[in-house]
């Protein structure tokens, strides 16, 4: 068998663009999409959320003190830290589409949490917190094992939501159009503090 | 309140947050009963009932029927949203536009540093503020007439339960004696103490013991533990925003620990809770005095 000259003569070599990727990655210019009518304007929240800071950071320029909370929030004065640079994942924050759980889940991002602070991290231990109402996620299936009455109880409480639903005419029959995918829902049981019990329809992406 | 009910894997705040901001601004809250009692203002309650199904929506999202209540012969039919649902993403900002919009109609302006503050100025100089986060509602102001008035406006824009003289804000008990303004969150802490078996707990004195310093944990992160000492650090950040700032330096300091903790961070957060087995009577006054 003959082989063509040329990868005879040279060894071979790996392809050169897989090696930076992860480089390349992070100084991808990303595009954040605009919604004309997004009460933020034609700012993300982020953006304006980095304004207000910079705003505070200057105005404390006068004072004798150093500004707090500038210092932790600027991650090059920070770099001694064994953690990367947070400014990468404030604009991945951007894309509200929610199909990109892979960063958001995990010990890296939850590192990353810990080590900015500020309101995303007390969002995100405020959410692990007991709930205050006396909450009872429960599968719908959950129900069907209880005993008659209760199911009935719990039926009708659906029932009264689903009534809810249609009265404020919140959706319609249709058939999927192709292209689009229907999202999950799940029912949400309570019991109020007077005892009654109510239902809630939460549809979800992510379920 | 559905956005900010904690305990949920299905609104995780995280992607959420980006979109608007669940966290209640408890300091404009705090602030502004403060200022309640210093003015001595009169406080109404609200309750928007069922407020993200106002929501509209600008895309085009389809649903599953419901478990349980498919339609017969129809199953393979999906909904087609018109309007916001609960734990949809969109649902809070949906029913925030609309909300201004309401807001504006009635004469408030929403205050540009917290989102759920709405401010109303009479010619004569009378002031109506609004608080409302999602469907949580309360209106103040120094003229009870006026503040009845706008009450009456927002009810005729929204379907409410009304309730009366406010009592209760976000979880906080609000109760009122003379001038002062007293807020506590009794109830919440008893659960939280018996969710982690603390309410007979022996008492501490202070929220960390006397010079603790926390050691880093090395290991690998314990995923059962991580679990639990988050909610547990969640739930005393939830107090600690709320009526107890006390042990707000132990749980801060605490709350750095979150990606890994260890047995020992673990045992220090129950001491905190400790301290509040201890305390659990203390409630936070704004007692209304200038000075």
């Amino acid at each position: 068998m003959e082989h063509p000259s040329q990868t005879q003569g040279n060894p071979p070599v790996p392809p050169p663009q897989w090696h930076d990727d992860t480089q390349r990655r992070g100084t991808r210019q990303r595009m954040v999409k605009s919604h004309p009518d997004s009460v933020y304007g034609d700012r993300t929240p982020v953006d304006l959320q980095k304004d207000n800071l910079c705003r505070r950071a200057g105005n404390q320029l006068g004072s004798s003190r150093a500004p707090p909370k500038q210092p932790t929030r600027n991650p090059i004065s920070r770099s001694s830290r064994a953690l990367p640079p947070p400014h990468q994942t404030t604009t991945d924050a951007n894309d509200d589409t929610g199909e990109d759980p892979v960063d958001t889940s995990g010990q890296a991002h939850l590192n990353r949490l810990v080590w900015e602070g500020g309101v995303e991290f007390l969002a995100f231990l405020l959410n692990k917190a007991v709930p205050t109402a006396s909450d009872q996620p429960v599968f719908y299936k959950d129900i069907a094992r209880l005993p008659s009455q209760l199911r009935e109880q719990w039926k009708k409480a659906c029932q009264e939501e689903l009534e809810a639903l249609h009265k404020r005419k919140v959706f319609e029959l249709a058939d999927l159009p192709t292209g689009h995918k229907a999202i999950k829902n799940c029912w949400v049981f309570t019991t109020k503090s007077d005892g009654r019990k109510k239902a809630r329809l939460l549809s979800d992406r992510r379920h | 309140m559905v956005v900010r009910k904690p305990g949920f894997s299905q609104i995780e705040g995280i992607d959420f947050d980006q979109i608007f901001s669940p966290v209640v601004q408890y300091e404009s809250v705090r602030l502004l009963l403060a200022a309640a009692a210093l003015e001595n203002w009169h406080i109404e309650g609200l309750d928007v009932k069922s407020a993200f199904l106002y929501g509209q929506l600008d895309e085009e999202i389809y649903m599953e029927q419901p478990e349980g209540f498919k339609i017969l012969g129809q199953e393979r039919k999906v909904l087609h949203l018109r309007r916001a649902i609960y734990g949809l993403k969109q649902a809070a900002l949906a029913w925030w536009k609309e909300l201004l919009t309401s807001m504006r109609k009635i004469g408030f302006e929403r205050s540009q540093s917290d989102a759920g503050i709405f401010i109303h100025k009479a010619k004569n100089g009378d002031i109506i503020v609004a608080m409302i986060y999602v469907d949580d509602s309360s209106f103040m102001g120094n003229n009870a007439t006026l503040v009845k008035e706008k009450k009456k406006a927002f009810m005729g824009i929204w379907e409410c339960h009304d309730l009366g003289e406010l009592k209760e804000f976000l979880g906080i008990t609000i109760r009122r004696s003379g001038r002062k303004i007293i807020l506590d969150q009794k109830v919440y802490l008893a659960k939280v103490l018996d969710r982690f078996s603390m309410t007979n707990a022996v008492t501490a004195n202070t929220p960390l013991p006397h010079r603790y310093t926390p050691v880093a944990h090395t290991g690998n992160p314990d995923p059962t533990l991580q679990t639990q000492y988050q909610a547990i650090i969640g739930s005393l950040l939830y107090l600690m925003l709320g009526t107890r700032p006390d042990i707000a330096f132990a749980v801060i300091k605490l709350s750095q620990f979150s990606a890994n903790p260890s047995k020992e961070h673990y045992e220090r957060a129950k001491y905190i809770c400790r301290y509040l087995a201890g305390t659990k009577d203390y409630t936070m006054v704004f007692d209304g005095n200038t000075c």
